[in-house]
């Protein structure tokens, strides 16, 4: 018995523009529909028609039931009394999603009282009630939290207590992880399949992720170029893809690497030298913000090398002082505490003309290639200003951007777009090839494919893969997917609240992790085949990364540690008195693998 | 460049209003400063197209000297001021520290200052004319704009785009040239615009207090103030005056919308 039936939707903009072109689906009640496409696809448009939520400009025909009721040419009073009672939402950010004014609360409470008569006294109870289903501690105290005061995994699970208050028929998540980390991605796809069973809701899942489909879904539908282009059950499907853009989507979405690892090569000079870095953001409190109340240590103390021609990969979770570090490098100019040295030169000693000079050979591509572009300017004097401003005649660089648009996979014609007429993708070759006008010997990387989806995601990394073999330089990766990891690094360096938890060799961390942070990280990859995904172990990190301003005493993984909380008491005073220090996984053992855990996970006990 | 319509049609009729003031006087009758004795207060004619004023001067002549002068203040003042502001409040909020606290410091000096006061106290001492008046004009108009742009700039300051720029090794004025000013062109833009209008009106207060442009010499300012006192009964020295007026804020308003929809090349192609 189908809750909602979507026919031969096709959903028109002003100029002839199709977004949707006769898609339809059908759900049951509990059950679960995966909706995979990359952007583009019209996979939002189709959630917004259901919704009745697209902007006036666009003509929507087909039809739209949920319990046999028709949506379609409903007055927007009239989709108000479904909407968030029969029919609920999920969106993509719920930063935004949610009023910065209110608290968390009143906005759920809010919603119970739009559609139902209860006093505010009851619906104020059920949004506690609410808050604690989907698995916030302290729903009491947090229901009096804004917003901004939630981490993104909690906020989501506040946008899911709101979808679930009227018990809906039919939950639309929009992307609803895509704004998350890996480790907290587990576990609000975990949230919404413990609110589909308390409600007994259909669930339409909207993502770009074929690896999210697979462990969530019954069913998967398949959207390219505003079609629908194969569903069926999520195990057939994604074993057996039936169209040939199934099939690029899946291989897309998990990365093989193409080169084999090179074996590392300790006789090359070293092209970056981190040593005890530091970098400490002050807090102030008080009236007039005169008052120090401590610092946010958002790098504390971190130490790595890289030399040429090899990837080191940074790796964690947002706020976990990945970027902060990339930044510090930047600078060029003496840290906060230890040492940043460049091709052997210690930036602490450098004068103005040298840092010039030296940011030659340091370039950087950053995450999101809709803002590191200046939108004003064509893609040709994007990419013509490095090569003007370090002296290079105009003529030259004219023959130089040439070759740089042909380097990273454009076409000419594009040199001479903004880069608003391009795609994600395209914009992030143009980024790329901008670091690389200056031929730098050391690239760094900030998250270079997290903004795209899982194609073009794909083809950036096999450019980024290409180029660093044939240009030969060394790269500084900092990225929270591990997929993205195991593809381009030779080295990979965990990072946990401004701490290095865990480094060594790629094969190494990823394929014997010894630390148990290292251990959930990996976990937390969705995996696209559904037999995998669904079998295999898993160890999901409960909670989030504590405050940076003050974190625990002790181990600083304590608190979300899943070994410190199966070890006896004795064993357990060592994490919380002791901050572990690093040292070999394997002593003895050139291998440079080494973990800061005081009872790491033994050889073996950690493989799949 | 492509240009929009609207800031065609602003171009167009700010051309038009130029080749009215300058073109004007060849083919009047009469000139600015010639009185007509015979003619006290009286309608259009064919001697006198608009009528003539109270003292017998010709208000057709008149008014177009008065517009000239008017325009040249307005314009000059309206883009001496907001380059003032755009030059002073990217320098303080791209640098940052302490060029930033003593330039908004400035500001807010003479912001607290009421500027009408300042430019009525110094009237005297400095030696009048219309480059004098204008350079007051300007220095007194700056400082809500460049708090404006202060404010933009560091916050652009942080976009990825500026950061790369600084991380390619690009220089400081290069960059707040070529990334940080034309994001706030439209805000500049508009600003100007409506800048030429205040300009205007300033001017012929100050006209009016004996500073800048002085009898028999006139401006639109001046021609409007002597003009609304008797304008029920004699309607056409101030009529005119102000429908120029009117016509030259809305062909700066319309040029600066336009050009503010042609910064964007995003928004642009409509």
């Amino acid at each position: 018995m189908s809750v909602l039936r979507v026919t031969d939707l096709t959903v028109r903009y002003a100029p002839g523009v199709r977004a949707v072109q006769g898609a339809g689906l059908t759900v049951a009640a509990g059950e679960v529909l995966g909706v995979v496409g990359e952007s583009g696809s019209g996979k939002t448009a189709l959630a917004l028609a259901v919704m009745g939520l697209l902007p006036d400009d666009a003509r929507v025909t087909g039809s739209v039931r949920l319990r046999g009721r028709e949506l379609l040419g409903r007055s927007d009073a009239e989709l108000s009394r479904v909407r968030g009672k029969d029919l609920a939402m999920v969106f993509q950010d719920p930063l935004s999603a949610l009023t910065p004014v209110h608290t968390v609360g009143d906005q759920i409470a809010e919603t119970v009282r739009i559609h139902a008569r209860v006093s505010r006294a009851a619906a104020r109870a059920r949004a506690v009630a609410l808050l604690d289903l989907v698995g916030i501690p302290g729903a009491q105290r947090r229901a009096r939290a804004y917003p901004h005061e939630l981490s993104g995994g909690m906020r989501q699970r506040v946008m899911i207590a709101m979808a679930i208050a009227n018990d809906p028929a039919v939950v639309i998540a929009d992307e609803p992880t895509a704004a998350l980390d890996a480790t907290v991605q587990a576990q609000v796809l975990d949230v919404l399949r413990v609110a589909k069973e308390a409600t007994g809701a259909a669930i339409v899942l909207i993502t770009h992720d074929p690896g999210v489909v697979a462990g969530f879904s019954d069913r998967v539908m398949v959207m390219h170029a505003g079609r629908s282009v194969e569903s069926g059950p999520v195990e057939e499907l994604l074993r057996r893809p039936g169209t040939p853009y199934t099939n690029e989507l899946l291989r897309a979405s998990s990365p093989a690497r193409e080169s084999p690892v090179p074996p590392s090569r300790p006789e090359r000079p070293a092209v970056l030298d981190v040593d005890g870095l530091v970098r400490h953001h002050a807090l102030y409190k008080g009236p007039l913000r005169l008052r120090q109340a401590g610092s946010v240590r958002a790098v504390d103390g971190i130490g790595f090398r890289i030399r040429e021609g090899e990837t080191l990969a940074l790796v964690g979770e947002s706020g976990s002082g990945k970027t902060t570090t990339l930044m510090e490098i930047l600078r060029l100019s003496r840290p906060q505490g230890g040492r940043v040295a460049l091709f052997g030169r210690d930036t602490a000693t450098l004068r103005a003309s040298d840092r010039k000079a030296l940011r030659r050979d340091v370039q950087v591509v950053f995450q999101d290639p809709f803002s590191s572009l200046n939108p004003r300017m064509r893609v040709a004097d994007i990419l013509a200003e490095p090569l003007t401003a370090h002296g290079m005649p105009t003529s030259r660089a004219r023959a130089r951007v040439e070759a740089l648009v042909e380097l990273v996979g454009l076409e000419p014609a594009h040199a001479r777009r903004y880069p608003h007429a391009l795609s994600g993708g395209q914009r992030q070759r143009v980024g790329i090839a901008r670091a690389l006008a200056l031929e730098p010997r050391l690239l760094l990387l900030d998250e270079p494919v997290a903004a795209l989806d899982v194609i073009a995601r794909a083809e950036v990394l096999g450019l980024l893969e290409r180029l660093r073999e044939r240009l030969g330089m060394a790269c500084l990766l900092v990225t929270h997917d591990i997929g993205v990891v195991r593809r381009l690094a030779d080295q990979v360096a965990v990072m946990y609240a401004g701490r290095l938890v865990e480094i060594g060799p790629a094969d190494g961390v990823c394929g014997d992790p010894a630390h148990p942070y290292t251990r959930a990280l990996l976990d937390a990859v969705p995996l696209a085949d559904p037999c995998l995904e669904q079998r295999r172990p898993r160890v999901f990190l409960r909670g989030d990364p504590p405050d940076p301003a003050s974190p625990p005493a002790g181990c600083r993984f304590r608190s979300r540690c899943p070994r410190y909380a199966m070890l006896t008491a004795a064993e357990g005073v060592l994490c919380e008195e002791d901050d572990p220090e690093s040292r070999p996984v394997r002593p003895g053992e050139g291998a440079g693998h080494s973990v800061a855990c005081h009872h790491p996970l033994a050889e073996g006990e950690s493989a799949p | 460049m492509w240009v929009s319509r609207r800031a065609a049609a602003g171009l167009l009729l700010l051309a038009l209003l130029f080749s009215l003031v300058l073109l004007g006087p060849l083919v009047s009758p009469s000139g600015w400063d010639e009185t007509d004795f015979a003619a006290f207060h009286e309608g259009p004619s064919a001697r006198h197209w608009l009528g003539t004023t109270q003292s017998g001067r010709d208000v057709f002549a008149l008014t177009l000297r008065g517009a000239r002068t008017s325009l040249l203040v307005g314009l000059f003042v309206a883009v001496a001021s907001t380059g003032l502001a755009a030059v002073i409040g990217a320098a303080a909020g791209y640098a940052g520290g302490r060029v930033d606290r003593v330039l908004m410091w400035g500001a807010d000096l003479l912001l607290v200052l009421p500027s009408f006061l300042v430019a009525a106290v110094l009237a005297p001492r400095l030696p009048g004319g219309l480059p004098v008046l204008m350079a007051v004009l300007a220095a007194l108009m700056w400082m809500v704009t460049a708090r404006a742009v202060r404010a933009m700039t560091v916050s652009l300051r942080r976009r990825e785009h500026v950061l790369a720029a600084r991380f390619l090794g690009v220089g400081a004025p290069r960059v707040v040239a070529r990334h940080v000013l034309p994001h706030l062109a439209s805000l500049l833009a508009v600003d100007a615009s409506l800048n030429v209008g205040v300009a205007i009106v300033a001017e012929g207060g100050l006209s009016y207090l004996g500073f800048g442009v002085r009898p028999p010499d006139v401006s639109l300012g001046t021609l409007i103030a002597e003009g609304q006192g008797t304008a029920a009964a004699h309607p056409w020295p101030f009529a005119f005056a102000a429908g120029l007026l009117v016509l030259a804020v809305l062909a700066v308003n319309l040029l600066g919308d336009g050009l503010r929809d042609a910064f964007d090349p995003a928004r642009g192609g409509r």
